[in-house]
């Protein structure tokens, strides 16, 4: 047997050139796909003789079959090197054309890492091998959630952004997608990109489903806290949204809809008895320090209201209105906000009155008008795009089958008047 | 700003500002001025029951009163009342009335208005003759199969129910008679009967249906019927807090109704729930052309001037002597029966009503004048303005350090910018999130086209 | 461990970098299996975040770093001490942080830095948010005395009223540039191409 391991690792040094080598190498390692799998432990001193990015293919099998046991925590670590190496120098080519051999060592990467309690060491390589397996950054593959949860557990959230800033259009496994989404809004909730962290808990809560899965309802929990923290109060669903989403989102998550309402009050008293009814349940789902943005949101959001009512109000009435102790915390918060840019005002200490002021922005500065123009050209490519797609549509075969089908009936039914039975 | 006061000044001096207003409207305005430097604007605290109940027949007079003793804070009109109650309900042969009145008086208006038994014994054995009397009458009727007189039986036997104050039966007897019914004045009939009970029920859903039975009855309907069938349907729509829809009703009824329609209403309340109702919910256009202008109703209003008056401040801007009608009226309209639910949240209304149109024209307001006009203090005003603001019914802003509210002059050039950038990011947004869904479905329809092809 | 880019961004004084230079370097290093948390340059690390004012990632950083190493180098947890107040706008506070400490080498330029754009920061802010502010507050701000404050403030344009201690704010015009060049032009004449076809 052992020479025919052998026979197989000369094969790859052979054929590794050109397409057609590979092509043929490839269907030899489909045949030597079993027998590779019961010698998983002899593999590990055959790496050294080939090159990984030159062998790609040849390579990725034995490590796919070295990996497929159980990886005992001694060799853990060496796995660990071999692969990441492996992902770091292997040709995307080669390894494309046995995407779920690349797919399942990388998930090794990632079970490995956190079985080891390293999270970190597996965001390079699963970013590496997420732009090795991509045709196009708008296709999302199986790895992403998983660069994601390693991100996560790392409390390396900025790495994730590498990732989040792609516009994701394709998509092969719906898990994926859902898994993807959801732990794309946590990463953006982490950062504070709360607009960010909506777009992404959106797609996951409107998503077509036939029923309700776990990860749309810890979706949707996310998406109302982080409505609130933003902007205040929740939509409801889009019509698209999936009817199961729409009948039955709201009773798996009520402590949350309850939370709503009683911001909506604007009163304190009644989000903090709200709160504390439900803490346990907060808590349980880990979205308590949510919970606590959620309550300071709304003295931003009281402050903000005033902005829109009055020119000039003191520090003592505004304090009086959000419900806050004294003049100077007020004061405080007023300041914060301008430094956040969320309200534009001045205070005046000598007159303890703050004056509110328009948003200066006069749409005038070359600054904007290159936003103005970026934000024209995204469009435009965005609306090339659709085309571009709608035609796809409309050649796809199934998508005729099926119109066609229907196209059939109606032509019966019209230019047929007398039914069937009667004939 | 000393220029801004001036105009203001000469807007609080009223007749120059009534905008909109032909000559006859100034005339009018200048009348009313004058009518008001004769007379004070009379203050309600006591009521003249006498006066009120002599407005009213039958069972809402007994109604209404007890109503009012229930509500009134002043125990002398409250033992009036009762007393006036007491001696009307001994009139009739409603037993039940009589016990509960009794109870209410509690002894408070000494031996003369006590429970009476003999009269109440006297009364039930009559009524228990008289049921059977009627019983047997419309058991012969049915027999003869005289469709006439069985319809004449049921009604009898509704009047029965309803004078003996069995609202339920009456209603079911009365309408009964409807399938017995041979042309449109008994369908009429029907339907009148029936309206009344179910206002005396509460039931106002079945007003509502009954009214538009009675209107489709026939073509031409007696202008008093109109009238009458118009109060009704205003009733129902006020009951339902559409206000609107109310105010039409009671402006359209017409003057023919007269006192004819005691039972139910009285022309003093077309004038007051008619005008309350157009002062909460209509615009000014529709104010001058329904209400001040409309020849019919101001029949109604020269019924009870303060109504009058306080519909001519408002439209003439003078907001301080309206507010005062209205607060004068208050106590009185709290012991309406049908209005008192309503009192809170029309006043509320034509309060807002009253300081949209009063901000409407200018630049900018001095809080102290205004909160003058309106009778609050100015942190009291700026609470009312800010919840207006808020709620986008007034276009301004509050200047609370020197208590100026300045109207909000929107640039629309920014407001564009603003809105097309916006409508740039959710259109992205959107397009993208479509796009995402549109390729789950289609990944949904592969996979299952190959689950159900895969294996042929 | 390879940290010669990190010594270039901060020997050209490139602050603004070493957040990003860090992050990455972090990663690689992770990725090839060795362990960096005991000679991790944790305080520079944070304050890259710091200086970039990236709370978020700088408070995850310091939540990641093993206690063993917070016990062993004190200079982290004060570095996290400037984070913190920041985090809960404990303005006065900042600076405190900063005095509190006796920073070693390349931390103490890097402090340094910061605090200086920081009281710059801070500046520009007093200037937006307050039209008048007592003296006492704005040294509280910029982290000054209230004669050094007050000489800074004056210094900058604004005016001051002895008697109530109170400093009147002189509002910087803002200047921006309206310029088109001709490029606009062409683009333009591509969006309508765009609409009409």
């Amino acid at each position: 047997m052992e020479d025919s391991i052998e026979a197989l690792v000369a094969h790859v040094q052979a054929l590794s050139g050109t397409p057609e080598d590979l092509t043929h190498l490839h269907s030899l390692l489909k045949q030597r796909e079993d027998s590779l799998h019961s010698q998983a432990s002899q593999l590990l001193p055959f790496f050294e003789h080939l090159d990984p990015s030159k062998h790609s293919l040849g390579y990725l099998y034995l490590l796919e079959a070295a990996s497929s046991g159980t990886i005992v925590r001694e060799q853990a670590s060496e796995f660990l090197v071999i692969a990441s190496n492996f992902v770091d120098t292997c040709s995307a080519e080669q390894i494309r054309l046995a995407p779920d051999k690349f797919i399942s060592v990388c998930k090794r990467i990632k079970d490995q890492v956190i079985l080891l309690q390293m999270p970190i060491r597996g965001i390079v390589p699963l970013r590496t091998a997420i732009r090795k397996l991509q045709s196009s950054s708008e296709r999302l593959t199986s790895l992403h959630p998983d660069f994601l949860i390693l991100c996560l557990l790392a409390k390396c959230y900025k790495a994730g952004l590498s990732l989040l800033g792609d516009d994701i259009i394709e998509v092969d496994q719906p898990r994926d997608f859902f898994l993807y989404f959801y732990y794309g809004g946590m990463i953006n909730i982490g950062l504070k990109r709360f607009q960010k962290a909506l777009e992404c808990l959106h797609n996951a809560v409107t998503a077509p489903m036939a029923q309700l899965n776990q990860m749309a309802v810890e979706a949707y929990k996310k998406y109302i806290l982080v409505y609130l923290i933003y902007n205040g109060q929740v939509p409801s669903l889009p019509k698209y949204s999936s009817s199961a989403a729409q009948r039955n989102l709201k009773n798996y998550a009520q402590p949350y809809v309850d939370l709503a309402n009683s911001y909506a009050s604007g009163k304190f008293s009644e989000l903090e008895s709200c709160i504390e009814t439900n803490r346990e349940k907060f808590e349980n789902d880990k979205n308590l320090g949510l919970v606590r943005q959620v309550v300071s949101s709304l003295y931003k959001r009281s402050i903000q209201r005033l902005t829109q009512t009055y020119l000039t109000l003191s520090l003592e009435d505004i304090a009086r209105r959000v419900q806050l102790q004294t003049a100077k915390e007020a004061e405080m918060h007023v300041l914060r906000m301008i430094q956040d840019g969320e309200i534009f005002a001045t205070i005046n200490q000598k007159d303890g009155m703050v004056s509110f002021i328009e948003d200066p922005e006069q749409y005038k500065t070359c600054e904007m008008v290159e936003h103005i123009d970026l934000s024209i050209q995204r469009i435009m490519t965005l609306s090339k795009k659709i085309r571009a797609y709608d035609e796809q549509i409309s050649c796809d075969p199934s998508y005729l089958s099926k119109i066609g089908k229907e196209r059939t009936k109606f032509d019966m039914d019209d230019f047929d008047p007398v039914p069937q039975k009667f004939l | 700003m000393e220029g801004e006061e001036d105009t203001m000044g000469t807007a609080r001096g009223s007749a120059m500002w009534s905008n909109g207003g032909g000559p006859g409207d100034d005339e009018e305005v200048v009348e009313a001025e004058q009518q008001k430097q004769q007379r004070p604007i009379a203050s309600g605290d006591h009521m003249d029951v006498e006066a009120y109940a002599g407005l009213y027949s039958g069972r809402t007079r007994i109604v209404r009163l007890m109503f009012i003793a229930d509500r009134c804070g002043n125990p002398s009109t409250q033992m009036e009342a009762l007393r006036m109650a007491y001696d009307e309900i001994k009139e009739g042969e409603d037993t039940q009335l009589h016990r509960e009145v009794v109870k209410k008086i509690d002894g408070r208006l000494g031996p003369g208005y006590e429970l009476d038994h003999v009269w109440a014994d006297a009364v039930d054995r009559r009524a228990e003759q008289r049921k059977e009397k009627l019983e047997s009458e419309l058991n012969s009727y049915k027999t003869n199969l005289i469709k006439e007189s069985i319809r004449m039986g049921y009604n009898d036997f509704g009047d029965f129910h309803y004078a003996h104050g069995m609202l339920g039966d009456a209603f079911k007897s009365y309408v009964r008679t409807r399938d017995y019914c041979t042309n449109s004045k008994h369908i009429i009939q029907t339907c009148l009967n029936v309206i009344l009970v179910s206002i005396e029920m509460g039931q106002f859903m079945h007003v509502t249906n009954y009214v538009s039975k009675a209107e489709q009855a026939s073509e031409v309907l007696e202008p008093v019927t109109v009238a009458k069938l118009k109060c009704a349907a205003g009733l129902a729509h006020l009951e339902a807090k559409k206000y609107k829809l109310a105010a039409r009703k009671f402006l359209e009824t017409g003057i023919e109704l007269g006192n004819q329609y005691s039972e139910v209403i009285a022309a003093q309340d077309v004038a007051t729930y008619g005008g309350l109702c157009a002062l909460a919910s209509f615009d000014r256009t529709e104010l001058k052309n329904k209400v001040i202008d409309n020849i019919n109703f101001r029949n109604f209003l020269e019924l009870v001037p303060e109504v009058r008056e306080l519909i001519h401040d408002f439209y003439a801007s003078r907001y301080a002597t309206c507010l005062e009608y209205l607060e004068n009226l208050k106590e009185t309209l709290l012991l309406d029966i049908h209005l008192h639910d309503h009192v809170e949240t029309l006043y509320t209304l034509i309060r807002h009503k009253a300081i949209i149109q009063y901000t409407h024209p200018f630049i900018s307001v001095d809080l102290h004048t205004m909160a003058d006009a309106f009778k609050t203090s100015v942190s009291g005003l700026e609470k009312e303005l800010e919840a207006l603001i808020t709620d986008n019914q007034i276009q301004a802003r509050i200047d609370s350090h020197n208590k100026i509210l300045y109207a909000r002059h929107a640039d629309q050039r920014n407001a564009t910018f603003q809105r097309v950038l916006q409508t740039g990011v959710d259109f992205d947004k959107d397009v993208k999130a479509m796009l995402l869904r549109a390729n789950l479905f289609k990944h949904e329809h592969n996979a299952k086209a190959t689950r159900k092809f895969g294996f042929i | 461990m390879d940290f010669t880019l990190l010594k270039e961004v901060l020997a050209s004084e490139s602050y603004g970098k070493v957040a990003d230079v860090c992050d990455e370097l972090m990663l690689k290093v992770a990725a090839n299996g060795v362990s960096f948390e005991e000679e991790w340059p944790y305080a520079i690390h944070l304050l890259g975040h710091i200086y970039v004012n990236d709370l978020n990632s700088a408070r995850f950083l310091w939540k990641s770093v093993p206690a063993s190493v917070k016990d062993g180098r004190p200079e982290i947890a004060a570095v996290w001490r400037i984070g913190q107040c920041l985090w809960t706008r404990d303005y006065a506070g900042v600076y405190e942080a900063v005095r509190m400490f006796d920073w070693s080498g390349d931390v103490s330029a890097l402090v340094k830095a910061f605090s200086e754009s920081y009281t710059k920061k801070m500046f520009h802010l007093l200037e937006s948010a307050y039209a008048t502010i007592r003296v006492a507050d704005t040294a509280n701000f910029l982290g000054m005395s209230e004669e050094d404050a007050t000489t800074y403030a004056l210094q900058q344009g604004w005016s001051i009223d002895p008697t109530s201690e109170m400093l009147t704010v002189k509002k910087k015009q803002v200047i921006t540039e309206q310029k088109l060049d001709p490029s606009k032009l062409q683009r333009l004449t591509e969006y309508v191409f765009h609409l009409e076809h």
